[in-house]
């Protein structure tokens, strides 16, 4: 089964994007903020990330940061966050990103159907 | 203790010219360097023009006064070296060379001074110009006084060669001053002829001249306003002698008059210079305060701008979540809804989704407004766009029962360098608002090109509720919607607006035409082609 890390601080939101990827056939874990996202990922091994930007602790971009540098673990991260001005996704591209989405624009289906792209799009690559 | 013949009241002229021109300098000399070392160099012309009225006075101290006359002359060569090589720029090493023609000017003034190796003695004359009998060394003398003055020339002329023209003036007034003096002062004596000896000092009025002239033109050493006044004051001094020493009552008149008109002249003068230099203070305030006012504002613009991307991310957050949970019961994702209440928890989605749109285009006006908003360009296959955004427009447009037409152009290239995302937002936005206000009849997209100016046309037509005249004007300024708008609300009046924007960005414009009310409307994006490089 595919297993998505969802890092993100709203509690709605985690409920949505739950309800969404487990209907999908996702095995889905949940994790409140990056820091306590680091602290599981090696253990986890999801096969994807979505990652929010503004979050307490330790927010998106310290988490790629730290995804890079602390970990061996090579798993895609998608960001999403409402925040669209150009700085955050070349500063999200540049920490290794590998799509940057804001959330407005994707209801739950067209998220999931999204992630799963990304994921096709890596397994064929590989 | 003097003797004022013709020529020696001549030179007392010349050095109050002379003393003129130093006055407005001492003003400035404590803040500027140049115009420290350039009133050295007129008080040095000053001792020059003293000592050859009292040599030529030949008084008791004959001797003392030829002596100082000479060594005066040195040091009028090496200030002016100092001064070109302080003005208008200071010159790399300029304080060694200057030490160096110091020391040589020193040794000099104390052969001039306290031996007889230049200057033996003076020779008095009871008819005309006293004369000198030179030392060994005269011919020294003389290198020592050209050195500085031919360094101090070619650097000015260097820069005049570079099209300093502040320079230009100066250059020109010592050039002549020097050559005549040079002629008159050093070599004639030489060859004992005595009767020029003191033209020198009289061409120094040429220097004066042009100096002053410069000063007046250019603001040279920023002392034009001073100078002026010095001018006017001098000149009433002058014309008040005359009236002080008229020997007769037609003199006495003339002069009067002078005085007069010269009095009326010079308080005007002096009245515009300070009107003209107030004025300059003043822009110079309101230079100031408008570049602080600048300041300001560029600090409030970044943080307006930081308030607006925080805003809007704070409305999107909600805006999020009310999608995410309409779309998941929409989506059937927690068990069906019943037809009516799939219809009410749509309309939550859409008016949500309405929203994030309104929240969108405030963002891009804000970005535009700063300069601020990015475009990405690259070559963009129009063609596809439209094409892609005709099946899901055709969608929308059948929903509401309206008859969807598109003509795309399929022979031509429509190949142009854009913003892809941009490009499409407006030409969906173009259809998007034709489907809005059109109740019935149809929509049609339309893609062809002018082969004569190499531009492609994107256009969009309806039979829906038209435009009028009034309404066309304000239909591309901010907020300014078609008079229909109440007919379907939503939309942050802003879509044409952005539209524009945009499409000016990628050198193109956009055009309405409609018959009127009712009567349907065009809307037209021009676009210059991207021409193919051949290969």
């Amino acid at each position: 089964m595919r297993k998505i890390m969802i890092i993100e601080d709203d509690k709605s939101l985690q409920e949505i994007y739950k309800i969404n990827f487990e209907v999908a056939g996702f095995d889905v874990v949940i994790e409140g903020d990056g820091l306590s996202g680091i602290s599981t990922v090696v253990e986890k091994k999801p096969d994807i990330i979505l990652l929010d930007i503004m979050m307490p602790n330790m927010d998106g971009f310290a988490f790629l940061r730290a995804l890079k540098e602390n970990t061996s673990i090579s798993v895609p991260v998608v960001v999403c966050s409402n925040l669209s001005d150009k700085e955050t996704y070349d500063k999200a591209f540049a920490a290794g990103a590998s799509a940057v989405l804001l959330k407005v624009d994707y209801s739950g289906k067209e998220l999931v159907q999204k992630i799963e792209g990304i994921l096709m799009q890596k397994k064929s690559a590989h | 203790m003097f003797v004022y013949d013709t020529i020696n009241t001549l030179l007392a002229i010349i050095f109050l010219f002379n003393a003129a021109l130093l006055l407005p300098l001492l003003r400035n000399v404590r803040n500027n360097v140049q115009t420290f070392v350039y009133a050295i160099n007129i008080v040095m012309i000053l001792l020059w023009v003293v000592t050859m009225i009292g040599y030529r006075s030949q008084n008791e101290y004959f001797d003392t006064w030829l002596r100082a006359l000479y060594v005066a002359a040195i040091f009028i060569g090496v200030t002016y070296m100092q001064f070109t090589f302080f003005y208008p720029t200071v010159l790399r090493n300029a304080k060694y060379y200057i030490y160096v023609v110091n020391i040589l000017a020193f040794g000099t003034a104390y052969l001039v001074t306290l031996t007889n190796t230049i200057i033996v003695k003076g020779v008095a004359s009871e008819v005309g110009e006293p004369g000198i009998v030179f030392g060994a060394l005269y011919p020294l003398y003389i290198a020592i006084i050209l050195v500085p003055f031919i360094a101090g020339f070619s650097r000015h002329i260097y820069l005049v060669y570079k099209k300093n023209v502040k320079v230009m003036y100066l250059l020109s007034g010592y050039s002549i001053s020097a050559n005549v003096a040079f002629i008159t002062n050093l070599i004639l004596p030489w060859f004992g002829i005595f009767i020029f000896n003191w033209v020198g000092q009289f061409f120094t009025v040429i220097m004066v001249l042009f100096t002053t002239y410069s000063i007046l033109k250019f603001n040279v050493m920023n002392i034009r306003f001073f100078a002026i006044n010095v001018g006017v004051v001098f000149l009433l001094i002058v014309t008040t002698a005359q009236v002080l020493f008229a020997d007769s009552i037609k003199n006495l008149m003339v002069s009067g008059l002078v005085l007069f008109i010269s009095s009326i002249t010079g308080y005007y003068l002096i009245k515009i210079n300070k009107s003209e230099r107030d004025a300059l203070d003043h822009s110079k305030l309101l230079n100031r305060k408008l570049a602080d006012a600048n300041e300001k504002l560029k600090s409030l613009d970044k943080l307006k701008s930081e308030f607006i991307s925080l805003t809007s991310h704070q409305l999107r957050s909600p805006l999020t979540v009310i999608k995410g949970y309409a779309s998941t019961l929409t989506d059937g994702v927690v068990g069906e809804l019943d037809p009516k209440q799939k219809e009410i928890v749509r309309h939550i989605y859409t008016s949500a989704q309405g929203l994030a749109n309104v929240v969108e285009d405030f963002l891009n006006v804000t970005k535009i407004e700063q300069g601020g908003m990015k475009y990405e360009f690259g070559l963009v296959n129009i063609k596809q766009i439209v094409g892609d955004l005709s099946s899901d427009m055709r969608i929308a447009a059948e929903d509401r029962g309206l008859r969807f037409e598109s003509e795309i152009d399929d022979v031509h290239d429509y190949t142009i360098e854009g913003d892809a995302t941009k490009l499409k937002q407006v030409f969906l936005n173009l259809v998007d608002n034709s489907i809005k206000y059109t109740k019935e009849g149809f929509v049609k997209v339309s893609l062809t090109q002018n082969s004569l100016d190499k531009s492609m046309k994107f256009s969009v037509s309806d039979s829906g509720i038209g435009i009028s005249k009034e309404t066309k004007e304000k239909l591309f300024t901010k907020f300014g919607r078609g008079a229909g708008s109440a007919l379907n609300g939503g939309g942050s009046g802003l879509g044409l607006y952005l539209a524009q924007a945009i499409v000016e960005a990628h050198k193109g414009t956009i055009e309405v035409s409609s018959q009127g009310e009712g009567k349907g409307s065009t809307f037209s994006v021009f676009l210059p082609l991207h021409l193919q490089t051949k290969k």
